[in-house]
C-alpha cells in the first residue's frame, strides 16, 4: 500500500484521528536517508577571528589589538588557522569532517542584521526579491511530508528559513514538550480546533508531535555537551537522529556574536562552545553522522577594522562551515580576495567571493539529491561544484575522536531563571483584590 | 435557561477596545467601559499615571524593595552586596504584575510597546541593573509623553548607553553599533532614506555620550570627533553635546519616524498587516501633534475602520496568560504568579529577554507554533483547576446550580464577546457526564483553551 493510499484509508475510516501521528511515518521506510542540521549564529559572527588570514599581512594592521596572532592560532593550511579556542573545530578539521567557506556570504552588502537574515533565511539575494518563504521550508515541501517531526525547529519558533511549511514545528526543548490533557479535553480541543482554519494545524501538530516524541524523550543523551542552549538543541537533534524520529531537517540559533565591543573576552567562550557542541553531536550520533549535515552559517562577517570599543561593526564577507560525515573537510574552501584597501568592500569589509547560495546549492545537489536546487534558491544559477561534498553513501568508515576538552566553565551570563524565586513575597496576597477596588474612574 | 441574547454591534465594539488597551478583558473591565463608552473609555486610560492605582505602586515597593533605590544604593546593593539577580528579578515580578492587575492598561501596555521598540535584554548583572533604572525613570514616565522626550532618554539612558555599546565610542574609533540601529529600529526604519554613510556619520556624532557612574549621562568632550558630520544631507557644524540631541530632534520629527513609529502602533492593536490608510492618518497624527504620544494613539482608536476590525490578532504568551488570569478574577498571589512565569518561560517571553535590539517580535508567524500552543493547552488545562479557590469566577460558578446557568456566567467573564453556537453545544457535549463538582473548572479550561481565547 502506498502511502497516500494509507492516508486515505486513514482518513476514510476515521483511524486517523485515533492513529498517534508517527504512524504516517511508515511509508517513508526505517531509514529516512540524509539529514540536514541549519545552525545560524545569530548577530554577524567575526569570520576574522574565528578563522584568521594569518598569512595576510593586511589582516594585522587592521587589527592591531584584536587580530589573532600567528603563534596563538590553530593552524590550518599554511594561510589560515583557527582561533585558539576552536581545539574541537580544529580536531573535526583534522578528521575531514569539517570544511571551512571563506568570504562568503550574501552579494549585496546588507549590514543590518535582519535584513541580512531575512537575505540568508529566505535564499535570495537582494532582499528585493523577498518570497516570503524560507530556502529551507521550499527544500522540504518537495519531500512530500513524512512522520511529523521531520522538520523541527530546536527553539520556540519556527525561523523564517522553514517557513512556507506548514508542517515545520516548533520544538522548543525536547524534554519539556509534553502535553499534560486529560482525554475529555484532548477531544474537545481537537474538535474546537477543527472549526478555525488558521489555527487548525498547529493544533494538530501540538498533539502529533507530543505522541512521536515520546520515544524520543525516552532517549538519553549520549554525550557530554557544554551546558546551554546550544549544547541542549544539538543534544536533542541527536536524539531525533537516533530514536529514529524521522527528522530531515532540523533548525538551531545560537546568538551572542554581535561583538561590537569587547569583542576577544565576548568571541572566545562562543568559539568554544560551538566547537565542543559540534564535536560532542558528532560522537554521539556515531554511524549516524555519515549522513547528517551540518551547515553553520551567519548574517555577516564584521567590518575588517576594529573600533575603538576593541569589537567590531557590522561587515560582509564572512565565513560558513559545514560538517558531516559527507563532507569533504580538512580544507578552506573559497578564494581569498585579501585584505587590501583596493580589495575590500565599500572599502572596509572582506569582500565576498562565494554567494552563500553557492554552498546551499551543492550540499542540496550532492546530498540532498535535488536536480535543481537553483529552483530552490529563488531561480538563482550556482556556479560549478567546489568538491565541498561527496555524495551519500561514499563516506569512509569514521574513526573515534576524542572528546572536547574540558575546559573552565565559562562565567554564564545572569539571565532570568526559569524558576521564579518567589522567596519574600509572601505578602502578594489579596493585593490584587484591593487594587480593583481601587478603580475608582474619572468621569 | 435560554442562551443569553446575542450581544450588539455597539456592545462588541467596546469590548475589543478592551481586549485591545488592556492585558484581558473580564467582568469589571466590560462594565468599565460599558459605563464609561468608547471615547470615555479611552480618555480615562490615557490619563496613565494620574489613574489611581489603588495603592499598586507603594504595594509594590515594599514588596520589592529595589525598586525604588537610587542608582547608587542599587549599585551597592547588586554589586557591593552582591545580590546579583535582585534588580533582574524584581523588575520582571513588577512588570508582569501590573500588566495583570494595574488599573493603568494601556499605559502598561505602551510600556510593553516601548520596552519591545528600545529593546535592553537584563541578560547579565550590568545590564539588568542599567535596565531597572532606565524603565522606572525613562520608559515609564514618558511612555504616553513625546516620543522625541522618549528618544532623547533612550538615547541617554546608561542602559540603551551600554547595551549598543555607544558608551565606548571615540573619535578614535566610533562603534556604529547603536547609530545603525537607532536609525534601523528606533526611528526612521528601514527603507526609511538613510544609507551607511549617514550610519557612519551619526555614530561620529554620538561620540562622547557615555555612562558616569554609577548610571548617570556623561557626555565627555575630549573623544568627541570635533569635525563636521553630514546626516541625511544636511551639515552637522561641530558643537558638541547638541549635535546629537538636535540630530534626535531631527529624526523624532521626521516623516520616515511617523510612518515608522504609526505602523508599529497599528501593528500593536490592531492587526499584524496594518491597512495603508489607517497608518496615513495615524503618521499624520504623530507629525502634526509633534509625536505626542496620546493624541497619536487616540487618534489610532477612534479610526472608524478600527474600531469596526475584527479581533485579527494572535494573543502573544503574555496576553494569553495574563487575560486567563484577568478573566477568572483570580487573587494575586504566588500560586498565580509562578503559573504566570511559567507560561512565559515556556512561550519564550520572559520581559526583558529578547536578545536582539528589535525586541520580541509582534505578528502571528512567529507566535503560532507548536511550542506556543502546547503551552497554551497545557496553562489553560491545569490553571482553572489550581485556581478553584482563588478565582472569584470560578466560586461564583461553583454556587450555582445548571450546566446552561453554569455555561452563562463563564461566558460573561471569559467570553464577553459571546460564544459561538458550536462552541457552546460542544462544552455542553463534554461537560454532561462530569460530577457538578468539576464543571466549572473544565468548562472554564476549554474556553480558556479554544481557538477564539487565542485571538484579541
Amino acid at each position: 500500500m502506498k502511502r497516500r493510499e494509507l492516508m486515505k484509508w486513514m482518513a476514510l475510516s476515521g483511524a486517523a484521528a485515533a492513529a498517534p501521528g508517527w504512524v504516517w511515518a511508515m511509508g517513508e521506510g526505517a531509514n529516512p536517508g540524509e539529514r540536514l542540521i541549519m545552525l545560524f549564529l545569530r548577530g554577524g559572527a567575526d569570520g576574522l577571528t574565528l578563522v584568521p588570514p594569518l598569512g595576510d599581512p593586511a589582516y594585522f594592521d587592521l587589527r592591531p589589538t584584536l587580530a589573532v596572532s600567528e603563534s596563538d592560532a590553530l593552524a590550518l593550511d599554511g594561510y589560515f588557522g583557527l582561533h585558539p579556542a576552536a581545539g574541537s573545530l580544529k580536531t573535526l578539521f583534522d578528521a575531514g569532517e569539517l570544511a571551512v567557506v571563506q568570504a562568503a556570504g550574501t552579494t549585496t552588502a546588507e549590514r543590518s542584521h535582519f535584513e541580512a537574515q531575512a537575505i540568508m533565511e529566505q535564499g535570495i539575494d537582494p532582499l528585493d526579491l523577498a518570497t516570503g518563504d524560507g530556502w529551507l521550508g521550499r527544500y522540504l515541501a518537495e519531500l512530500n511530508g513524512g512522520s511529523p517531526l521531520s522538520a523541527v525547529a530546536l527553539d520556540v519558533a519556527v525561523p523564517l528559513s522553514m517557513a512556507g511549511l506548514g508542517s515545520a514545528l516548533a520544538l522548543g526543548q525536547i524534554d519539556q514538550f509534553s502535553l499534560q490533557l486529560d482525554t475529555r479535553t484532548r477531544l474537545i480541543l481537537t474538535e474546537m480546533y477543527g472549526q478555525d482554519p488558521l489555527l487548525e494545524q498547529t493544533a494538530n501538530a501540538v498533539f502529533d508531535a507530543s505522541q512521536a516524541l515520546v520515544p524520543v524523550q525516552a532517549y538519553p543523551a549520549g554525550a557530554d555537551y557544554p551546558a546551554g542552549p546550544l549544547g541542549t538543541a544539538l543534544s536533542d537533534a541527536a536524539r531525533l537522529i537516533k530514536s529514529g524520529a524521522g527528522i530531515k531537517a532540523a533548525a538551531i540559533n545560537t546568538g551572542g556574536w554581535d561583538t561590537h565591543e569587547s569583542q576577544n573576552e565576548e568571541i572566545e567562550g562562543l568559539i568554544t562552545g560551538l566547537g565542543d557542541a559540534l564535536l560532542a553531536f558528532r560522537n554521539d550520533l556515531g554511524s549516524e553522522w555519515a549522513s547528517t549535515t551540518v551547515l553553520i552559517k551567519t548574517e555577516f562577517g564584521r567590518r575588517a577594522y576594529e573600533n575603538a570599543s576593541l569589537g567590531t561593526d557590522h561587515g560582509h564577507g564572512g565565513v560558513m562551515m559545514v560538517a558531516g560525515g559527507g563532507v569533504n573537510g580538512g580544507q578552506v574552501y573559497g578564494s581569498w580576495p585579501g585584505l587590501n584597501a583596493s580589495a575590500l568592500s565599500d572599502g572596509q569589509d572582506l569582500a565576498v567571493t562565494t554567494d552563500y547560495r553557492q554552498v546551499i546549492a551543492e550540499m542540496l545537489s550532492v546530498r540532498f539529491d535535488q536536480s535543481d536546487p537553483g529552483s530552490i534558491l529563488g531561480g538563482w544559477q550556482p556556479g560549478p561544484w567546489q568538491g565541498i561534498f561527496s555524495p551519500p553513501g561514499q563516506a569512509g568508515s569514521l574513526s573515534a575522536l576524542a572528546g572536547p576538552m574540558p575546559s573552565a566553565s565559562t562565567e554564564q551570563a545572569f539571565k532570568l531563571p526559569d524558576q521564579l524565586d518567589l522567596g519574600g513575597l509572601d505578602r502578594l496576597s489579596s493585593l490584587g483584590r484591593r487594587v480593583e477596588r481601587g478603580i475608582r474612574p474619572v468621569r | 435557561m435560554a442562551e443569553a441574547a446575542p450581544i450588539s454591534g455597539q456592545l462588541k465594539e467596546l469590548l475589543r477596545l478592551v481586549e485591545r488597551t488592556t492585558y484581558g478583558g473580564s467582568r469589571q473591565w466590560a462594565g468599565l467601559v460599558e459605563s464609561m463608552g468608547y471615547e470615555g473609555f479611552i480618555d480615562w486610560q490615557l490619563q496613565g499615571e494620574a489613574i489611581d492605582d489603588g495603592g499598586l505602586e507603594d504595594a509594590l515597593s515594599n514588596l520589592l524593595p529595589t525598586l525604588s533605590m537610587d542608582a547608587a544604593t542599587l549599585a551597592n546593593h547588586v554589586f557591593e552586596e552582591r545580590n546579583f539577580g535582585d534588580a533582574q528579578r524584581d523588575l520582571a515580578v513588577a512588570t508582569i504584575i501590573r500588566q495583570i492587575y494595574s488599573p493603568r492598561q494601556l499605559l502598561e501596555r505602551m510600556v510593553e510597546f516601548w520596552s519591545d521598540h528600545f529593546n535592553v535584554p537584563i541578560n547579565s548583572v550590568q545590564s539588568g541593573y542599567f535596565k531597572a533604572l532606565e524603565d522606572r525613570d525613562t520608559i515609564r514616565p514618558l511612555a504616553l509623553d513625546s516620543f522625541e522626550n522618549l528618544l532623547m532618554g533612550s538615547a541617554k539612558s546608561p542602559a540603551m548607553l551600554f547595551y549598543l555599546d555607544n558608551f565606548s565610542s571615540t573619535a578614535e574609533g566610533p562603534n556604529e553599533n547603536y547609530a545603525r540601529e537607532m536609525l534601523e529600529l528606533h526611528t526612521l526604519g528601514v527603507g526609511g532614506g538613510y544609507s551607511e554613510e549617514d550610519i557612519k556619520e551619526t555614530a561620529r556624532v554620538f561620540t562622547g555620550w557615555s555612562i558616569r557612574e554609577p548610571a548617570q549621562f556623561n557626555y565627555y568632550s575630549l573623544i568627541h570627533d570635533y569635525g563636521s558630520k553630514t546626516v541625511l544631507g544636511e551639515v552637522i557644524e561641530p558643537t558638541g553635546l547638541s549635535e546629537g540631541e538636535n540630530l534626535l530632534r531631527r529624526v523624532a520629527a521626521h516623516e520616515s519616524t511617523a510612518r515608522f513609529i504609526s505602523t508599529k502602533l497599528v501593528r500593536r492593536f490592531v492587526a499584524d498587516d496594518p491597512e495603508p490608510d489607517v497608518v496615513d492618518s495615524v503618521a499624520r497624527s504623530f507629525l502634526d501633534s509633534g509625536g505626542d504620544i496620546r493624541v497619536t494613539l487616540k487618534t489610532l482608536l477612534m479610526l472608524p475602520q478600527v474600531r469596526q476590525t475584527l479581533s485579527l490578532k494572535l494573543k502573544r504568551p503574555n496576553e494569553f496568560s495574563a487575560a486567563m488570569l484577568r478573566g477568572l478574577e483570580i487573587e494575586l498571589d504566588n500560586a498565580a504568579l509562578t503559573v504566570h512565569y511559567q507560561s512565559l518561560v515556556a512561550g519564550g517571553q520572559l520581559p526583558f529577554s529578547w536578545p536582539a535590539p528589535n525586541g520580541y517580535p509582534d505578528a502571528r508567524a512567529y507566535w503560532q507554533s507548536t511550542n506556543g500552543f502546547l503551552m497554551r493547552f497545557n496553562q489553560a488545562s491545569a490553571l482553572p483547576g489550581q485556581a478553584l479557590r482563588s478565582s472569584a469566577l470560578l466560586q461564583e460558578a461553583a454556587r450555582l446550580d445548571g450546566l446552561d446557568a453554569q455555561i452563562n456566567l463563564l461566558e460573561r467573564g471569559l467570553r464577553p464577546q459571546g460564544l459561538g453556537a458550536d462552541e457552546r453545544s460542544l462544552l455542553k457535549r463534554y461537560s454532561r457526564r462530569l460530577p457538578a463538582s468539576q464543571r466549572p473548572a473544565a468548562l472554564a479550561s476549554w474556553i480558556l483553551g479554544g481557538p477564539e481565547s487565542q485571538w484579541r
